[in-house]
């Protein structure tokens, strides 16, 4: 009993770190959530752009801006400058277009002035370019014909109207799929702080030579004492687990309840162990108290970095998705992309059961060395 | 005093570990791992050859204009796609297996798209077909017109062939040029950096924190001992403030120095506005330690926390774990990224990037002193004073 | 010369609902080593944080050389030297940087300084962890850096608030024999402790003091004076029934008895010839004793009837 009360101690002193790793999960998957497509990981099909039209009034600039609207997503963003330099900047938009002032006129007259294009340079901005690029051709081409406003603009948009015919074949809800990877892979860090946070300095303060010597020596069977630790490490880990699963509740419910909701967390579950046998060896490890939280902090950020938490591995460079490999978290991550983009989920069980694996091995290498270097210091002592 | 004060003081600041990591290593190691996570991000954002599927059957051969069109398509240095030419059995299972991202089979004269969601390599690759599909509708039509106007002049006799490549000629020749007004510092990525910029700013508190500890009767024995002293306790503050920025500073040079020629970030080049806002931003960073020292009524780990905390929490909203976070707050609420001097100290170094003008960021660097003397003053009161109620 | 260096007159300092110092009023005399003795919570430290300006006090003056005390009183605390109940120095300095630090707020002047630092390692004798950092140091040796970190100007007026506890016999000796040397240097020092054996050492005055007020003043030998009890006689005895306890208690002269199961103690307010009259009391009884002695009354029972035997916090 007196192992669990220590461990309910150092929680309670260290219950503002807790709150913070847990409060940035929350408020990480709320903005994921409400914001949609912000993440980068899923776009909408329509790019998102900004037109200033600076020649209304003219059918052929009017039709050109129609077209736009049609195909792109408009964006208001308003008529302030910097709001708009924002917004590009910041992925809002992906292109600002601009039509002239004169611009029909001067198709009328053909020679057409060029619009204008302020981009990102993104997948999305070149889709915008190449369709002003396809009207600009239509629109040209039929120009140098000698045929009147009226006609010219029918002739656009009857050589411009999009038929051909799209199967989509997906059953998956990618969208909210994506979502739900998302905030699981997020809660590897969360979960990842906070198990190796308390555990280490509980683990560490058993471990500190004074108290060492006292359960060694102690009355308490030292394999019986070593069980308890054990025990309510594991309680532990799990209490963390259980509340990142609850919050999912009401983060991604609509998934959770699904075969692949049920998936995310039996992974979950795999990680918060791995983790749990990280903290033990770490903890037999790390010498000194203080240096603790440093190198916890290293530790959990660097992973989440590395391995996709933060930033997914598509966009990562290669050869840090190759030293990736080495880490669990990576395994974790994985499985949870295979999960939420997998068309056949019973298909890829094995790959789903491999990854698992490997994260159970992670943890009996980590349990292992741990038990090594206890066993070399409690020698020593 | 001063001096006395300022030459202990940085021994006791250069021999804590904890705050020699967090103020100076920690930085350092954020940023290299950013750098190996953000190192492709925006290459990716670019564009790179979709992979799709065609049906390679008779009607796909027979369609000159679609076959002829999607190989100069796969040609060359700016692909735009990736073919696999295979039959329509093998086209479903490479959907199926994310292998490609759609595959294209020609019914009759017609196109017919096959994908899997919705997505941008999926639009591209619809608006290509819809393309080449129109594209060849206008030379058909444009074709007619001409071969109409022909026989109505009384032609009879023309090369239709010859006709209907001319007009795709000179389609594919017009002028599509668009002007290019795309700013040069697009750069987003960037943001990341400038929040851990700020975040090392706003780290220098734990240095003036920990220091101010040792000063406040009321908070450390150490403090006691200083205020039964003759010593004059400006000059014993004073002596620790300098020592902590000058800490902090060169914490600050070594995170540059890593920042301009190892992950070569851009700064714009503004340099002493560089260096002002790097001030700027340290002093508010010193006043919130000072601040969190005076104010809060706890052990020194639970300051320390606490200061991370806060500090934690503005380079969330300065965008530093996620980059939308910032425009996010900055269009919702900018209030909260005012009084957030992460997102201020970042949002100067944007500006100075990013924008032309430096009106935008006269108003960050106002902000940042604002805080800092708002600081300043409700710690004042604890900080002069000499007797305390209880200690 | 002053012959005061501390005068206290009527200081009361009052928390919310509790007075902690209650109207006190005491003086500290030129090269004397007051103790100033009291249960834990009697308000001991807020005596001597008031007296130093740390604390703000309801009512009361106070006057250290001959001077009013007060936070700014620059040229007063350049001649005082305190040693915390707290181990108050930098873990990030090394032993000897510490005592330099605090040596430095008082005198600028390096090499005197340096000398003064010297002379401070040798009074605690720790000149063989110069180099050491705090967190390296036993409990004792700390307990000497701290002093050493308090005297290393060489103040005339030096407070100790408990600067022994929780130190080991041989760190106690070595403290207390250096704050004799310090006395013999001509230093005025406001001592306070729960020890008494310290305070009878070392003490040539001492004040007890109890729930804020002066309850005994006055010589070590004065204060046992004040005693009900003048002679306490112990007999080891291994078997004593009840009816020989309560005859015990009729012995002449006796005020009280007390048997634990090993040890029969009787309280005497007078009388010359108790031990004899013990002895025969026992012969007569035909109680067979190992040991029978008698002590004076010590300080700690002079201490433990004034201010009650309840416990304290």
């Amino acid at each position: 009993m007196t192992v669990f009360k220590a461990f309910l101690k150092v929680i309670k002193k260290n219950l503002g770190t807790i709150l913070i790793y847990t409060s940035i999960v929350i408020i990480f998957s709320a903005v994921n959530t409400q914001a949609g497509n912000q993440s980068g990981q899923f776009v909408s099909e329509k790019p998102d752009i900004m037109i200033i039209n600076e020649d209304k009034g003219s059918a052929v600039s009017e039709n050109f801006e129609k077209y736009l609207q049609d195909n792109a997503n408009f964006v208001d963003i308003g008529t302030d400058e910097n709001d708009i330099a924002d917004a590009l900047f910041y992925r809002d938009i992906s292109c600002i277009v601009t039509i002239p002032k004169g611009y029909g006129k001067s198709v009328l007259e053909k020679s057409p002035m060029q619009p204008e294009i302020s981009s990102t340079g993104s997948y999305e901005a070149s889709l915008t370019k190449n369709m002003i690029q396809r009207y600009l051709r239509v629109q040209n081409t039929y120009m140098r014909t000698k045929i009147t406003e009226d006609v010219l603009i029918s002739s656009i948009n009857e050589a411009l109207k999009n038929d051909t015919k799209v199967v989509l074949t997906t059953k998956l809800d990618t969208n909210s799929l994506i979502k739900s990877a998302n905030y699981f892979n997020f809660a590897a860090y969360s979960m990842m702080a906070c198990i190796l946070f308390i555990i280490c300095v509980v683990l560490s303060s058993f471990n500190e030579i004074s108290v060492r010597k006292r359960t060694i020596v102690s009355s308490m069977n030292y394999k019986k004492f070593g069980f308890n630790l054990f025990l309510a490490s594991l309680a532990y880990a799990i209490v963390v687990w259980l509340f990142f699963i609850g919050l999912s509740f009401v983060m991604v419910g609509d998934t959770v309840l699904t075969l692949r909701g049920a998936a995310f967390v039996i992974n979950s579950l795999i990680f918060s162990i791995t983790a749990l046998s990280l903290a033990f060896m770490l903890s037999t490890l790390i010498e000194e108290k203080n240096a603790l939280s440093a190198v916890v902090n290293v530790i959990t950020l660097g992973l989440s970095f590395l391995c996709g938490v933060f930033v997914s591995t598509n966009y990562l460079p290669d050869w840090v998705v190759a030293l990736a490999h080495i880490f669990p978290t990576y395994w974790y991550v994985d499985t949870n992309v295979k999960i939420a983009t997998t068309e056949n989920l019973r298909a890829s069980a094995m790959l789903l059961v491999t990854n698992s694996l490997i994260l159970v091995a992670f943890a009996v290498v980590f349990v292992m060395t741990g038990i090594i270097v206890s066993g070399k210091k409690r020698k020593i002592t | 005093m001063f001096i006395h004060n300022f030459k202990y003081s940085l021994k006791v600041l250069l021999k804590n570990k904890q705050l020699v990591f967090w103020t100076l290593a920690f930085p350092i190691i954020m940023a290299v791992l950013f750098n190996m996570a953000f190192s492709d991000i925006e290459n990716n954002e670019k564009f790179d050859a979709v992979h799709i599927a065609v049906v390679d059957d008779e009607d796909f051969r027979n369609n000159k204009m679609f076959s002829e069109t999607l190989k100069s398509l796969s040609d060359g240095e700016d692909k735009v796609f990736e073919i696999n030419y295979v039959d329509e059995e093998k086209a479903k299972k490479m959907l199926e297996d994310s292998e490609i991202k759609g595959y294209l089979k020609i019914v009759g004269s017609e196109p017919e798209i096959t994908i899997n969601s919705n997505g941008v390599e999926e639009t591209i690759f619809c608006h290509v077909i819809d393309e080449i599909k129109s594209d060849s509708s206008i030379v058909q039509d444009l074709g007619m017109k001409y071969v109409m106007q022909k026989i109505r002049s009384g032609e009879y006799q023309m090369d239709f062939n010859q006709a209907f490549t001319e007009i795709a000629d000179e389609m594919m020749d017009s002028d599509v040029s668009v002007k290019d007004n795309s700013p040069d510092n697009i750069s987003f990525v960037m943001i990341e950096y400038y929040s851990l910029i700020a975040m090392a700013c706003m780290y220098s508190g734990l240095l003036s924190m920990t220091l101010m500890n040792y000063r406040l009767a009321n908070i450390s024995a150490v403090g006691k001992r200083s205020a039964v002293s003759p010593a004059k306790k400006g000059g014993m503050i004073m002596g620790s403030l300098a020592a902590s920025f000058l800490v902090q500073i060169i914490g600050l040079v070594m995170l540059y120095l890593i920042m301009i020629f190892y992950v070569k970030v851009d700064f714009g080049n503004n340099m002493p506005m560089i260096i002002l806002l790097s001030f700027v931003g340290s002093l508010a960073g010193l006043s919130l330690g000072v601040a969190v020292s005076v104010l809060i009524k706890a052990g020194e780990n639970a300051k320390l926390t606490a200061l991370i905390g806060v500090v934690m929490a503005g380079c969330f909203f300065a965008g530093m774990m996620g980059i939308m976070m910032k425009n996010i707050i900055d269009k919702n609420a900018p209030i909260v990224n005012y009084i957030n001097p992460v997102a201020m100290i970042t949002d100067g170094f944007y500006t100075l990037y990013y924008y032309n003008g430096l009106d935008r960021f006269y108003i960050d660097v106002i902000s940042l002193l604002i805080f800092s003397a708002v600081m300043i003053l409700i710690s004042l009161r604890g900080l002069r004073r000499q007797r305390y109620d209880s200690i | 010369m002053y012959d005061k260096v501390i005068e206290v007159k009527g200081l009361t300092k009052e928390y919310k609902e509790l007075k902690a110092v209650d109207d006190l009023s005491f003086d500290v005399y030129e090269k004397e080593i007051l103790g100033l003795l009291g249960p834990n919570g009697s308000g001991k430290s807020t005596t001597i944080n008031s007296i130093l300006s740390l604390l703000k006090y309801s009512s009361g003056t106070i006057n250290i050389f001959g001077k009013e005390m007060k936070p700014d009183a620059y040229d007063i605390k350049r001649d005082i030297g305190v040693i915390f109940q707290e181990v108050a120095v930098f873990q990030e300095l090394t032993v000897y940087d510490n005592i330099d630090y605090f040596c430095g707020l008082y005198i600028s002047d390096k090499n005197r300084r340096k000398q003064y630092v010297e002379d401070a390692i040798e009074l605690v004798s720790i000149g063989n962890y110069k180099k050491f950092y705090p967190k390296q140091l036993s409990g004792g040796l700390l307990r000497r850096l701290n002093i050493a970190c308090g005297i290393a100007h060489k103040p005339k007026l030096i407070f100790l608030d408990e600067p022994t506890v929780a130190v080991d016999p041989q760190s106690r000796n070595n403290i207390l024999e250096g704050i004799r040397k310090l006395r013999d240097n001509g230093a005025t020092i406001l001592y306070t402790t729960h020890y008494m054996e310290e305070v009878e050492q070392l003490c040539d005055r001492i004040i007890i003091i109890d729930k804020g007020k002066i309850i005994a003043s006055g010589t070590s030998d004065s204060l046992k004076k004040l005693a009900k009890i003048e002679e306490k006689i112990t007999v080891e005895i291994h078997r004593l029934s009840e009816e020989f306890l309560e005859k015990a208690k009729k012995l002449e002269h006796a005020t009280d008895a007390f048997y634990d199961g090993k040890m029969l103690i009787v309280s005497y307010n007078g009388g010359k010839n108790n031990i004899a009259n013990m002895i025969d009391f026992l012969r007569q009884n035909n109680l067979s004793y190992l040991k029978v002695y008698s002590e004076r009354p010590s300080l700690n029972d002079v201490f433990l009837e004034l201010t009650g035997k309840e416990l304290r916090d």
